[in-house]
C-alpha cells in the first residue's frame, strides 16, 4: 500500500508540475510531460494518451511503436507482464465488435498498456496499469475505491467472479454519455480500461 | 470516439440464437454464449462468460445426459462432482436438476503436472493437491439447462461444456502497511483458478483427446454469441467442437 500511495504521489506531483509549467504534453515537450500526456485517460475522447478508441492498429503502432506481443488469435487482453486477474481486469469483456468471418482480434501488448481492435472497428478496448495513468477527473492507479465514487458519482461498483473458483475482484464501471464504458479494477485501482461494449 | 465505433456503441445485444435440434427444428432450444447458467433472457453480455467450447450430440436419436457422456469420457478422464452440491453420490439425469442450480456441473481434469498423458485420479476436486495446481477443467451441462424448459421432450439431446485450463495460485496481492501492530508485507487474496491459456487451446487438446475414441466435428458450428467474447483475459473464436457418443470402432456415418 505505502509503495503504490508513494507512486499517486509522486504522479500528482508531477501533474501539478506540468500544469504549473503550463505543458501540454506534445511532441516537442520534455520527458516528464510527454509520459504524462502519453498515460492520460481521457474518458471524453475514449483515450489513453494518443489513442482513441476507433485507432487503427497502424495508429497505434505509430505512436507506441513495435508492441512487445501481438496476437492475431488467442490474444492475451492484458499489458505485458502481467496477468488479467491480478491487476483485476474485467473477466468478462469487452466484445470484439465487427468481426468478419473467421477474424480474431488482434491484440497489441506493451508494457502497462494493452489495445485490443479488430480491422472494421479499430481499437475498441484499452486496458493499463500504468502507474501514472490518470483520467480526466483525476483517479488514478493506486488510488482508493473512494475516491473512483467521489469523482464519479453514481459509479457502479461491485465484486466480480464472486463465489466462483475464479479469482474474486472489486470494481467500478460507468457507461458514459458518449458510449465509453469505463472501468476501474481493484480496490486499490490496479487497472482502469476504456472500451465500447460491456465489461464486467 | 470515431464514427465507427459511434456505430458499434448503439448496436443492440444480439438476442439469444436457437440450436437446432438433430432433426432439424428449432423446438424451443437455445443457444447460449456461456455454458454457465445464470442466464434470464436478458441477452445481456455477462451471460457470455464460460464460452461453450463442446457439444456432446449424436449419434442420431441418441439420448444424451451428463451421466452418460462421463461413462464415456471417464475412459480418458477424471470426473469430479462438485462435492457441496448435494445431489447425492450419483450423477442426476436432468430431470432432477434445478435449471437455476449449478448442480448439474461436472468437472473433468487432466494432471498435468506429471508427463504422462493419463488423466488425474485424485478423488480431490480443486484441491490445493500439487498435481491438480495447473489442470484442465470443463463444466458439463445438459441439455435441460439450456432448454427453455416448455419442452420438456426437447431434453436428452447434448451436453454443453466450456473448456478451459487454469492455475492454481494466488493473486491479487498488495503490499500493505499496518501501524497496529506494525507490521508491513504483501498480502494476497485466497488461492483460486486462474485461465492461463486459450479457450480454443484448451478446446484443441479436449478433441485430441476424444478422437482417440470417439467420432468427432473439431468444427462443428461457430457460435455467434461466445465468438470475440473474452472470459478470464482470452478472446473465444466461437468454435464449438462435437463429440459423438458413438465409438470410432462401430463407425462414424450418421454418428
Amino acid at each position: 500500500m505505502a509503495v503504490v500511495a508513494r507512486s499517486a504521489l509522486l504522479v500528482l506531483t508531477l501533474t501539478l508540475a506540468a500544469s504549473a509549467l503550463g505543458c501540454g504534453g506534445d511532441a516537442d515537450g520534455d520527458s516528464t510531460s510527454t509520459t504524462l500526456a502519453a498515460s492520460r485517460v481521457d474518458e471524453a475522447r475514449g483515450s489513453y494518451g494518443a489513442i482513441a478508441l476507433g485507432a487503427d492498429v497502424a495508429e497505434v503502432k505509430r505512436r507506441f511503436g513495435p508492441p512487445v506481443r501481438e496476437a492475431h488469435r488467442d490474444g492475451y487482453l492484458a499489458p505485458v507482464g502481467t496477468e488479467a486477474d491480478s491487476i483485476s481486469l474485467p473477466s468478462k469483456g469487452p466484445s470484439a465488435p465487427d468481426l468478419r468471418p473467421g477474424e480474431r482480434s488482434r491484440v497489441l501488448r506493451y508494457p502497462n498498456v494493452a489495445f485490443a481492435a479488430t480491422r472494421d472497428a479499430g481499437v475498441y478496448g484499452i486496458f493499463t496499469n500504468d502507474p501514472a495513468a490518470r483520467t480526466s477527473r483525476g483517479v488514478g492507479i493506486g488510488d482508493d475505491q473512494s475516491a473512483v465514487r467521489k469523482a464519479y458519482p453514481g459509479i457502479e461498483c461491485g465484486t466480480g467472479n464472486e463465489g466462483s473458483e475464479f479469482p474474486a475482484y472489486e470494481f467500478c464501471r460507468t457507461r458514459l454519455a458518449n458510449g465509453v464504458r469505463l472501468w476501474f479494477g481493484g480496490n486499490p485501482v490496479a487497472s482502469i480500461a476504456l472500451s465500447t461494449s460491456f465489461m464486467g | 470516439v470515431s464514427a465507427r465505433t459511434e456505430h458499434r456503441l448503439v448496436q443492440a445485444v444480439q438476442p439469444p440464437s436457437l440450436l437446432r435440434s438433430r432433426s432439424g427444428e428449432t423446438r424451443g432450444w437455445r443457444r447460449l454464449g456461456g455454458a454457465d447458467y445464470q442466464r434470464p433472457s436478458d441477452g445481456a453480455d455477462y451471460h457470455r462468460a464460460d464460452p461453450i467450447s463442446i457439444i456432446w450430440s449424436g449419434p442420431d436419436g441418441a439420448s444424451i445426459t451428463t451421466t452418460s457422456v462421463i461413462s464415456h469420457v471417464s475412459d480418458e478422464w477424471e470426473a469430479r462432482r462438485l462435492p457441496s452440491w448435494s445431489y447425492g453420490a450419483q450423477a442426476m439425469t436432468e430431470r432432477q436438476v434445478n435449471p437455476g442450480c449449478r448442480a448439474a456441473q461436472y468437472v473433468f481434469m487432466r494432471d498435468t503436472s506429471v508427463n504422462s498423458g493419463r488423466w488425474a485420479s485424485s478423488s480431490a476436486y480443486m484441491s490445493s493437491n500439487p498435481k491438480c495446481f495447473n489442470q484442465y477443467h470443463s463444466r458439463m451441462w445438459s441439455s435441460a439447462v439450456h432448454a427453455d424448459l416448455t419442452c420438456v421432450a426437447c431434453e436428452d439431446e447434448w451436453v454443453l461444456a466450456g473448456m478451459h485450463h487454469e492455475r492454481w495460485g494466488t493473486a491479487n496481492c498488495h503490499p500493505y502497511a499496518s501501524p497496529l501492530p506494525p507490521s508491513i508485507g504483501i498480502r494476497c487474496d485466497k488461492p483460486t483458478h486462474h485461465i492461463n491459456m486459450s479457450w480454443d487451446q484448451a478446446r484443441r487438446v479436449y478433441m485430441i483427446e476424444m478422437s482417440r475414441l470417439h467420432c468427432t466435428q473439431s468444427q462443428w458450428q461457430v457460435n455467434p454469441e461466445s465468438q470475440g467474447f473474452p472470459y478470464g483475459g482470452y478472446e473465444y473464436s466461437g468454435i464449438v467442437s462435437r463429440v459423438s457418443m458413438r465409438h470410432k470402432s462401430n463407425g462414424c456415418s450418421g454418428a
